[in-house]
């Protein structure tokens, strides 16, 4: 949960201003702060810098693309607390299961309900708070 | 390989046949020779032929190859092979002869099948990627779209926030809008041949209406340098302007930072050509191809949120190829700023004429003939292909002709007896082919008409330039 009393920190990292915006506005709450990177190497740096507790990662950014961002998070020891949802545009089957292959805990195709989103933000994060329950 | 040549008189009589005839169809001469054209007939066509034949001899006209297709040649062991046939008549002491030209078809028709299950897959395939890139694309703004219309229903926003939103949507449909024009576009350019509406046009007038259709910006002036004497060029005026407003509007949007933007144009042979010169981001050597493929975006512009569908280059790119021209990208490095250049074919001011045509289909051997012909006094002008060379011949073009035998599409031959046919005897043509030539077919050539028949080296360059001046110049 949020054991320290400070905000849930989320990464948003998506090249797009508005679809940064939209996720931002969609996850935002007085408990969760959001940080925001417009391309993979910026999210990188934010990630290694604020280990934070979910990123969502577009999946086609320049620099590192969201798919080599989630092996990354996977290998480092350092950011084994950070839960992954993927954005893509893809709708194709086999580009979600390469995202889920990958490590992530969630794939999301544009366009997308922030509703939605946000369900699968709150069921990724209890997932986490939980294991078992996951 | 020489075509099959089958000569038959007034009746249908087989009169000649060369030895390709020989090797076809497994007959001998003897065999032929004195007997009606229909024994070499297939099946579908030979009742007809009687008639068919009959009424070319009462009113015969040259007909070229490709008019019926589906003709087929009847071997000694009864296979039929499919054919094309060019038909000319030619008046000799012993009446009406009639020249047939026969062209297997067999492997054009394995080559063509087999290239067009090519093309087919490719055109899935291309389509496939396509679909695919388009729907990424378009599901973009349509997040956006989607997203800030479902939290202006579902969420309680300030005044300023329903209006941040709507912008945002705004925005984003007009993104897709462009995105959705520039795809027609360029599936209109990619739809087989496009049909461009040429004529002379000014160049320098095209420019100064791009650049009046792009806003004023005074941090990125464009300055305009072409000559007063620029050659019309011969273009779709509207297409190129397409180009010309992508261009400068390219130019403003990959330089943040301002800085002029120079248009220059100017003639390079038998073209114009025209750069547009920016101060702005410059491009990694890397970007230089893949510049103008579908949706490639560079990384930088990502970056820097310069807003682009990515197609622009794609649809310039069509519309300079389809002038006949290229289209290139110049920069020398990140932050140096970018140069395009494009070509267009120039308006030829006077009809073409020379002293000799060259039917020449290898480029380099028809140089060496123009130089050998130009050391002899004598000018030339060059005609890849025979249908072209007619066409200039029978515009009175040029006075000789050298010839190639083998050519794409109608042969040398074939040329030769139309040439004959329309002409007459008086127009030289010396042949010039790397085909070995037996005592029996330099016959035969000399029947059609041919004045001289050389091999190609150096040396019969020679001999043929100098027959020609000879000819020509006494």
């Amino acid at each position: 949960m949020n054991p320290g009393g400070l905000p849930e920190t989320i990464l948003v990292a998506d090249n797009e201003p508005h679809l940064r915006e939209l996720t931002r506005i969609t996850v935002e709450s007085p408990v969760r702060q959001v940080i925001e990177a417009a391309d993979g190497d910026q999210a990188w740096a934010l990630l290694k810098k604020y280990h934070p507790l979910l990123a969502l990662l577009d999946v086609k950014m320049p620099g590192l693309t969201g798919l080599e961002l989630v092996k990354a998070i996977r290998a480092d020891p350092d950011l084994a607390g950070t839960r992954v949802i993927l954005i893509a545009a893809s709708a194709h089957e086999s580009d979600r299961d390469a995202g889920m292959a990958a490590g992530a805990d969630f794939y999301v195709t544009k366009p997308f309900s922030p509703a939605d989103l946000l369900g699968s933000v709150e069921a990724v994060l209890a997932a986490a708070a939980d294991p078992a329950a996951g | 390989m020489p075509d099959p040549i089958v000569v038959c008189d007034d009746d249908g009589r087989i009169v000649f046949v060369n030895h390709q005839t020989e090797l076809l169809t497994g007959y001998q001469r003897s065999d032929l020779q004195g007997s009606r054209v229909e024994m070499l007939i297939g099946e579908p066509t030979r009742v007809g032929h009687v008639g068919q034949r009959k009424s070319f001899t009462e009113h015969p006209t040259t007909r070229g190859m490709g008019t019926d297709l589906n003709i087929k040649l009847r071997c000694l062991d009864g296979t039929e092979i499919p054919v094309d046939i060019a038909l000319s008549p030619v008046e000799t002491e012993e009446g009406l002869r009639v020249v047939a030209v026969v062209r297997d078809m067999r492997d054009r028709l394995r080559i063509e099948a087999k290239l067009k299950a090519e093309a087919d897959a490719e055109m899935v395939r291309a389509k496939d990627e396509l679909i695919s890139l388009v729907s990424h694309e378009m599901r973009t703004p349509l997040a956006s779209i989607v997203g800030f219309a479902e939290l202006l229903l579902t969420r309680d926003s300030s005044v300023d926030q329903r209006r941040r939103y709507l912008d945002i949507m705004l925005q984003e449909a007009k993104r897709l809008t462009s995105l959705i024009n520039d795809f027609l576009d360029l599936q209109r350019l990619e739809g087989g041949p496009h049909k461009l509406r040429t004529a002379e046009t000014d160049m320098t007038q095209l420019v100064r209406r791009a650049v009046d259709s792009v806003p004023i910006d005074p941090k990125t002036p464009i300055k305009i340098d072409i000559p007063a004497d620029l050659p019309m060029v011969v273009v779709d005026s509207d297409a190129v302007l397409q180009v010309m407003t992508n261009l400068l509007s390219n130019a403003r949007k990959y330089s943040p930072d301002g800085g002029e933007i120079m248009v220059t144009a100017r003639r390079t042979g038998e073209s114009v050509e025209i750069s547009v010169e920016d101060h702005g981001l410059g491009l990694e050597p890397d970007e230089m191809n893949k510049l103008f493929n579908k949706f490639y975006r560079a990384d930088r512009a990502e970056r820097l949120n310069i807003k682009g569908t990515g197609l622009g280059l794609a649809i310039c790119r069509r519309i300079v190829q389809a002038h006949g021209g290229r289209i290139s990208a110049s920069s020398d490095g990140v932050g140096k700023g970018t140069t395009f250049m494009f070509r267009l074919p120039i308006a030829l001011t006077s009809p073409l004429t020379a002293d000799v045509m060259l039917v020449e289909d290898d480029h380099g051997f028809a140089k060496l003939l123009e130089a050998e012909l130009w050391a002899h006094g004598l000018t030339s002008i060059w005609a890849p292909e025979a249908e072209t060379a007619k066409k200039l011949i029978d515009e009175g073009a040029a006075k000789a002709v050298v010839l190639d035998l083998m050519l794409p599409v109608i042969q040398g031959e074939e040329f030769l007896i139309g040439l004959r046919t329309t002409k007459g005897p008086n127009v030289p043509v010396v042949i010039v082919t790397m085909r070995a030539i037996g005592p029996e077919e330099h016959l035969m050539l000399k029947a059609l008409g041919a004045t001289a028949i050389f091999g190609k080296n150096a040396a019969s360059v020679r001999a043929a330039a100098e027959l020609l001046r000879a000819a020509l110049k006494p």
